[in-house]
């Protein structure tokens, strides 16, 4: 990529455009050392670049055919205008912000709303984990992200539902900083139960993405996502993961460049913490606190005494003897009530009223007949 | 020459009596069905001529055969009719005494080799022909009998008829049923269902007040052996009830108990396939009475609540509130009972693992699509919403002998006997208005409902269902006035699953 003037912008959304061009893909085109905008002529023109042989992948002569029938129709400058009018900025190398100077895979280009200058500024925390993720997981992430979000630290996450979601939600509460990385175009919002979420990081914060307005969801596009993530991050947090989760995918992305990756610790019994739990095996360091991310970040000089990771100040206690022998058996997992019945040896009736009695408190939550911490503990 | 034999057809669960009118006279040969007769009941042209050939009696060949099916004005449906047209024939013909079958009635499908065929329905058009001499084909009787018992007489085949009337054997005459027979057993008792105390105390509860249960959890936890046992918690049906559902279940085509009448509460269990029609009743050619009918005064169980269709289920939202379906088409239109418990169950999650979000292979978006399955509407007649956890293990095998149903039931008559004293069918009934008489709060209880109606935990619809669950569980403890710990624990049993998308975004909202 030599010439980096911001005249090729248009070109790199064309390319950009492609269908599955992914980041492999892309360092082959490029391959042949012409720059962008020759490389992107080229495919307008019906042709690869020269000294660029034929497609190694399977399917490739086909999926270039299609490159060559698509770039033919566009326009880069129609393409830029195109951003411009919908409100969506474009940046790239040659930009006055480049978020990704030196990264081993950049992206071509990035399309934006909101600040591109929280992305430079440092210092920023990615805070990733599942989507399937548990009611203790997506407070931990929460609460991480409003602690983060009051000590002026960017949090960066890929606005997914469950941990994504939640820590975007912490640190929008705090007033925070939030970048979204998204994997799909910034008009395409996905998944739709996030829309006013990601509405609101646009406004207050930064939304990114690698590709041109329009670009509908893929499975690939993610996982490609996850490389912006790792890269734009000082730390990578993982809060939930499963055993084989796509946030482990994010942490490989941050070991290659390297960035520090931690991991919230989790029950042994909870599928969900699997992945992080492995990680810390495999030597990450553990996030009891947002103190811990604060003295990795050099931002704290040592993580004193553990205020809980809910940051609510005033904590009910429980008003009676069977009260405390709930919570005692709610703990941070999940109990049924047939079990409490038997644990505690009370009428139905009474234990039944004493969780309602709790519900109301915030103590517990009910969740069908299943007991689970509230959140006031 | 000229005959009339009583008969009748069934509509809905009534059965309306008909008058078949033969008239055989010279002139061309021809065969005239007038009266409303759907496709089947024209077809009996072909049936009686051959049943009458194959036994032997002459078919007026050379003759004008008019049959005119009375009230004009009603479709007459079915085969149920063969039988009487051709008696009316042999007796417009001469070939037995006209004079004789005025006094009689009959009912009852014909085969081409003169047999008599049963009919659906049997109860019903007992009760609608008021001959005193109803023939009715000999597997349907006993049915017929539970509500005209010494008016039968079981017929096998046409001749049997014709040799009869000419001076032969009388057929039987059926008598009322055998004694009460309690045939419930095949159900299983509670005592069967180890463990699980929650759910058994919200059966308890259910059937004490009548209120609608739902059940979630994962595929093998015991959801329908509960719900099998509910239905034996429940008073026997009075006589007038008893009837009513023997009638149902006749128009329906269900086989009856042995005993022929219907004493036990019913259960009916359709598929979630079922379609709206066979749900509530209906079709297009026959009115016919549909599962929630059947399951007139017993409990209607619908597992994978989730896979009936939204259509269906919506269906049932009137009926719920009125306790009589009516269902309405082009021409006619039908009332049928349907006053029922609803038992729903359902699995947690699309892939049945169930537990905390999280611990099972769904995303939160696919728990809360599943959840969304369910109409807000339906849900809310849902009382009692408990979530059932498959029994460990321990408890299976070696656990004790529960509580037996006899001994549950006996609490549950109680209350249900409270009710009645409160002028009221059963506590789920209680009108709004008598509230406040009937179940008393006391000043702790009224307040913890103000909490949760200020929450937003409970519409004032919800409070209203809640107030009645409460009058149940007071009931079953014995207390006349509804104290803080009845209160709190039915607003317990309707806790609503928490809906994780809608979680986070009312957290974002809010600030």
């Amino acid at each position: 990529m030599s010439a980096t003037n911001n005249n090729d912008l248009g070109h790199r959304l064309l390319l950009a455009k492609l269908p599955g061009l992914g980041p492999a893909r892309l360092r082959w085109l490029m391959s042949s050392g012409a720059s962008v905008a020759e490389v992107a002529e080229s495919i307008r023109a019906g042709r690869l670049p020269r000294a660029l042989g034929a497609p190694t992948w399977a399917k490739g002569p086909a999926m270039v055919q299609t490159w060559f029938e698509l770039a033919r129709a566009l326009d880069p400058d129609d393409l830029m205008g195109h951003h411009t009018r919908q409100g969506v900025k474009v940046a790239g190398p040659g930009s006055s912000w480049w978020p990704f100077e030196g990264d081993p895979e950049p992206p071509l280009s990035v399309t934006y709303m909101g600040t591109l200058g929280l992305a430079v500024s440092k210092p920023t925390v990615a805070i990733v984990g599942t989507r399937r993720c548990t009611t203790v997981g997506r407070r931990v992430a929460a609460s991480l992200g409003a602690g983060l979000g009051e000590a002026g630290v960017s949090v960066i996450s890929g606005l997914a539902t469950g941990i994504d979601a939640a820590s975007h939600v912490g640190v929008l509460s705090a007033g925070g900083k939030a970048i979204g990385v998204v994997g799909t175009g910034l008009d395409v919002v996905y998944p739709r139960s996030n829309r006013e979420l990601w509405g609101r990081v646009a406004e207050v914060g930064l939304l990114l993405s690698e590709y041109p307005v329009g670009t509908r969801p893929e499975n690939w596009r993610f996982p490609a996502r996850n490389r912006l993530i790792a890269s734009l991050a000082d730390i990578v947090v993982v809060v939930e993961s499963h055993e084989k989760g796509g946030s482990l995918h994010t942490v490989d992305e941050a070991i290659q460049r390297g960035r520090t990756v931690m991991a919230v610790p989790g029950s042994v019994t909870s599928a969900a913490s699997a992945g992080t739990n492995q990680l810390l095996v495999d030597g990450c360091a553990p996030v009891r606190g947002v103190e811990d991310v604060l003295v990795a970040l050099s931002l704290e000089t040592c993580a004193g005494p553990k205020e809980p990771l809910d940051p609510k100040p005033a904590k009910p206690y429980p008003a009676s003897l069977v009260q405390a022998l709930i919570l005692d058996e709610v703990g941070t997992g999940a109990v049924h009530i047939d079990d409490l019945l038997a644990a505690s040896g009370v009428a139905i009736v009474d234990l039944l009223a004493e969780i309602q009695c709790m519900v109301q408190a915030g103590l517990v939550a009910l969740d069908g007949s299943t007991v689970l911490p509230g959140a006031n503990t | 020459m000229f005959a009339v034999v009583r008969s009748g057809v069934v509509e809905g669960v009534d059965g309306h009596d008909v008058s078949v009118e033969v008239h055989v006279s010279r002139g061309l040969p021809a065969y005239n069905l007038v009266g409303m007769p759907d496709a089947a009941c024209r077809e009996s042209r072909d049936r009686v001529r051959a049943a009458i050939l194959s036994s032997g009696l002459a078919w007026p060949s050379t003759s004008r055969v008019t049959i005119n099916l009375a009230p004009a004005g009603l479709r007459k449906n079915g085969a149920a009719l063969d039988l009487p047209i051709a008696i009316g024939v042999l007796a417009a013909s001469g070939q037995i005494d006209a004079k004789i079958i005025e006094q009689m009635g009959a009912v009852g499908e014909l085969g081409l080799d003169g047999s008599v065929r049963p009919v659906t329905g049997a109860v019903c058009l007992a009760g609608a022909i008021s001959a005193p001499c109803l023939l009715v084909p000999a597997e349907v009787a006993p049915e017929a009998a539970v509500v005209r018992p010494g008016h039968i007489r079981a017929v096998r085949s046409l001749r049997q008829i014709v040799d009869w009337l000419n001076g032969g054997h009388e057929p039987e005459v059926v008598a009322a049923p055998s004694t009460p027979h309690d045939y419930r057993h095949a159900q299983g008792d509670l005592a069967d269902v180890r463990g699980q105390p929650m759910a058994r105390w919200a059966l308890e509860v259910a059937a004490a007040g009548g209120h609608h249960l739902l059940m979630s959890g994962p595929p093998g936890a015991g959801k329908t052996m509960l719900a099998s046992r509910l239905v034996g918690l429940l008073p026997e049906l009075n006589d007038k009830e008893a009837l009513l559902a023997t009638k149902v279940h006749s128009a329906a085509g269900i086989r009856l108990p042995p005993g022929g009448l219907v004493r036990f509460p019913p259960m009916r269990a359709p598929h979630h396939g079922a379609s709206l029609v066979a749900l509530v009743g209906g079709g297009s050619h026959t009115m016919r009475p549909g599962e929630i009918s059947c399951a007139h005064n017993g409990v209607l169980f619908l597992d994978e609540l989730g896979e009936f269709s939204p259509a269906a289920l919506d269906a049932m939202r009137q009926p719920l509130e009125e306790g009589v379906v009516r269902v309405a088409r082009a021409a006619r239109a039908v009332t049928m009972p349907a006053r029922f418990l609803l038992v729903g169950a359902m699995n947690p999650c699309p892939c049945g693992e169930g537990g905390p979000p999280g611990a099972c292979r769904c995303s939160d978006a696919a728990r809360s699509r599943y959840s969304r399955r369910l109409s807000g509407p339906l849900l809310d007649r849902f009382d009692l919403r408990i979530e059932v956890r498959p029994p460990a293990a321990g408890m299976l095998l070696d656990g004790q002998a529960e509580e037996t149903t006899a001994s549950v039931a006996r609490r549950v008559a109680a209350v249900r006997g409270l009710s009645r004293r409160r002028n009221v069918r059963v506590n789920a009934s209680i009108s709004p208005g008598r509230l406040d008489e009937l179940a008393p709060l006391t000043d702790g209880a009224r307040s913890v409902l103000r909490q949760a109606l200020e929450r937003n935990r409970l519409t004032g619809r919800g409070m209203i269902r809640v107030r009645r669950v409460a009058r149940t569980i007071a009931d079953l403890r014995n207390e006349e006035v509804i104290d803080t710990a009845v209160i709190s624990s039915a607003l317990a049993l309707r806790s609503e699953p928490t809906d994780v998308l809608a979680m986070s975004s009312r957290q974002i909202s809010t600030r």
